[in-house]
């Protein structure tokens, strides 16, 4: 099973049972060049190998009751390495993870913060890009995932 | 797993020596900014003393992945650094969240250490308080969870 699938299966037991639910903000002497990183996972990624999901601390018996946890690592083509951490925030009304996830580039980290909706309607995809170290010091934008796709898209301001 | 030995040593030393954690450490200020006037440019040189290591995870036995830690360390000069950790699945490589309490004010910083348990290395600083508002730049550390740590913090 894929990294990505066992993300979409992780979002979607979440979802289980649950109802529906300025430019750069840069100071300082760096300046992070705005641009847009097109990030991707080797097709060859497979659980363990090139990525791996890991259930952490579970409060109650289900795995992703709110409070529930869970590691992911990911390699990215081109020698990049993706570890995004979650907590799950609420299942009701809506299903929200908050997560901190960290790209490690050959250019530097490129740190990103925020809240992961289920909901229908929700944004399940996109959080705030808020640092990042050598060429990403500063760095502020957006991060985007989308669960079933192997490609993720970092906008930097 | 990598990491039983060392936090099993980490722990045990942090139990001997809390007691006698005062230990000679300079705050050591270079560039503009400094620990007790803050500055959101110029290079803070901290030193810090671990004061605990709290593993956060279901069992007593060695962390493993998904696990969690707290460790906090007293700073040389006033203050205290406070780190999250959670390990991943991936051999030494850990995501951490670091917030450092200066007289001054906050600095928050994350990112990932790919050399685990040591943990050393850049991770970026997100933001600060008071007179680190809006401060960004790195922060890099020769062992998190070292028992005596240098901690250098560029910002601007």
């Amino acid at each position: 099973m894929s990294v990505r699938v066992m993300l979409a299966v992780a979002l979607a037991l979440a979802a289980a049972g649950c109802g529906s639910a300025s430019g750069t903000s840069k100071v300082g002497a760096n300046v992070v060049t705005p641009r847009t990183l097109n990030l991707s996972m080797p097709t060859t990624n497979v659980g363990g190998v090139g990525g791996q999901f890991t259930g952490g601390y579970t409060p109650g018996a289900a795995l992703f009751n709110p409070g529930s946890s869970f590691i992911i690592w990911n390699l990215l083509q081109g020698s990049g390495l993706q570890v995004i951490y979650c907590v799950v925030a609420r299942q009701h009304p809506g299903q929200t993870f908050w997560c901190a996830d960290t790209y490690v580039l050959p250019g530097g980290q490129i740190d990103a913060v925020g809240d992961y909706d289920n909901s229908i309607g929700g944004d399940a995809g996109t959080i705030a890009v808020v640092g990042g170290t050598g060429a990403y010091v500063g760095a502020r934008g957006t991060a985007t995932t989308i669960n079933d796709d192997p490609n993720y898209t970092i906008r930097l301001k | 797993m990598f990491r039983r030995g060392g936090f099993c040593t980490v722990r045990s030393t942090v139990a001997t020596r809390t007691g006698l954690s005062v230990l000679a450490a300079a705050v050591v200020l270079a560039g503009c900014g400094n620990a007790s006037n803050g500055s959101t440019s110029g290079a803070l040189k901290l030193r810090a003393t671990q004061t605990s290591f709290t593993p956060i995870a279901p069992g007593t036995g060695a962390l493993q992945p998904g696990d969690a830690f707290v460790t906090s360390s007293n700073i040389a000069g006033g203050g205290h650094e406070n780190a999250y950790c959670v390990l991943a699945g991936r051999a030494h490589t850990d995501l951490c969240i670091v917030t450092v309490v200066l007289p001054r004010g906050q600095l928050s910083a994350q990112g990932v250490f790919v050399n685990a348990p040591k943990l050393s290395g850049t991770i970026a600083v997100l933001s600060g308080t008071k007179a680190y508002d809006r401060a960004v730049g790195s922060l890099t550390t020769d062992g998190l969870i070292a028992h005596s740590q240098s901690i250098t913090i560029n910002l601007g």
